[in-house]
């Protein structure tokens, strides 16, 4: 236990050996043995325990996401005449005031390339 | 193992043999990890091995703080039960043992404010039970008394510093981690600790061999 520099970073052997000795008890294994004993009460579940239990609830949100998604692409087309509308030029669908659509754009292009508006090369 | 060689002033010598494990906080323990995996998944054995393991240094590190043995036990025993708990919040790619360590510092200093009623002079009762027989084992049983006494009169975190720094080998910036306080901090808490228990346990002289 000899003074050394005492902000340092060496280790007092005499005091620690001391002090681990003072400290310890030697019923170690029936502590563990108590420890054990409670928590054999409580059961963990595992991380895919887990995730199964949570399984039906994610998939019928799923569901439910999936038909709403449905419902709502459905009504969205219902709302607005299909590109094929009757006019085969591009540049007047682009001077409309419409909301441009997948099928508008992609029909745009077609033609644009030479197809008519039925995706008949002409 | 560790021999110490105490002389007392009677002039009695005193031998203390201990053995102590390395902390292993600065590197990464793959058994531990394993094992902490798979008690997140729910292996109570493999928790069970954790606790064979660490039952030593959290029951010390309990009683450091709590001086009281029973008082410690239940906070150790509360810090196996919160580890378990929070498997889940445990990253398996740190090293366990600080972590275990941290959970057990708090449950042992909550305990200890809940109880502060009850004063820190209860470290280890058991030494006043050890029967005084011959003349060397009096002597051991003196060092032991005084040594209780001079750390009752230290604070909880001069007596956790001292005991993780001196006792278990941790470094300065694990016991900073574990206590979450700066380094300095701790560097201070054990300069204090350390001064107090030489002073102490001045009329033993001796050294580690």
């Amino acid at each position: 236990m000899k003074e050394r520099n005492a902000f340092g970073s060496e280790r007092d052997g005499a005091l620690g050996a001391l002090l681990h000795e003072h400290l310890s008890t030697t019923d170690d294994a029936s502590f563990a043995e108590r420890v054990m004993a409670r928590i054999r009460q409580e059961p963990r579940e595992s991380s895919w325990e887990v995730l199964a239990g949570w399984a039906p609830l994610g998939m019928a949100a799923a569901a439910v996401l999936a038909l709403a998604t449905g419902l709502w692409l459905g009504s969205a087309r219902g709302d607005r005449p299909m590109v094929a509308a009757g006019t085969a030029d591009p540049v007047e669908w682009l001077s409309t005031n419409d909301p441009v659509t997948t099928e508008f754009v992609l029909t745009a292009v077609l033609v644009g390339d030479g197809f008519d508006v039925n995706g008949v090369q002409r | 193992m560790t021999t110490i060689a105490l002389t007392t002033a009677a002039g009695h010598g005193v031998e203390l043999v201990t053995h102590r494990e390395q902390p292993t906080t600065g590197t990464r323990d793959p058994a531990d990890s394993g094992l902490a995996a798979a008690a997140k998944d729910g292996d109570q054995e493999a928790f069970g091995i954790l606790v064979d393991r660490y039952a030593g240094v959290v029951r010390r590190v309990a009683r450091s703080i709590l001086g009281n043995g029973f008082d410690a036990d239940d906070a150790a025993q509360d810090a196996f039960l919160s580890a378990w708990r929070n498997l889940d919040r445990f990253d398996p790619r740190r090293p366990f043992r600080p972590w275990l360590m941290r959970i057990a510092v708090n449950a042992a200093t909550d305990l200890y404010r809940r109880r502060k009623v009850r004063h820190a002079s209860t470290l280890p009762e058991t030494l006043e039970d050890r029967a005084a027989g011959p003349d060397r084992e009096t002597d051991r049983s003196l060092l032991r008394q005084r040594l209780s006494e001079a750390l009752s009169e230290l604070s909880e975190r001069q007596r956790l510093a001292v005991t993780m720094f001196d006792a278990e080998g941790y470094s300065h910036a694990d016991i900073a981690e574990i206590m979450d306080v700066p380094v300095g901090t701790v560097r201070s808490l054990v300069f204090h600790a350390r001064r107090a228990l030489r002073e102490a346990l001045a009329p033993y002289r001796g050294g580690s061999t």
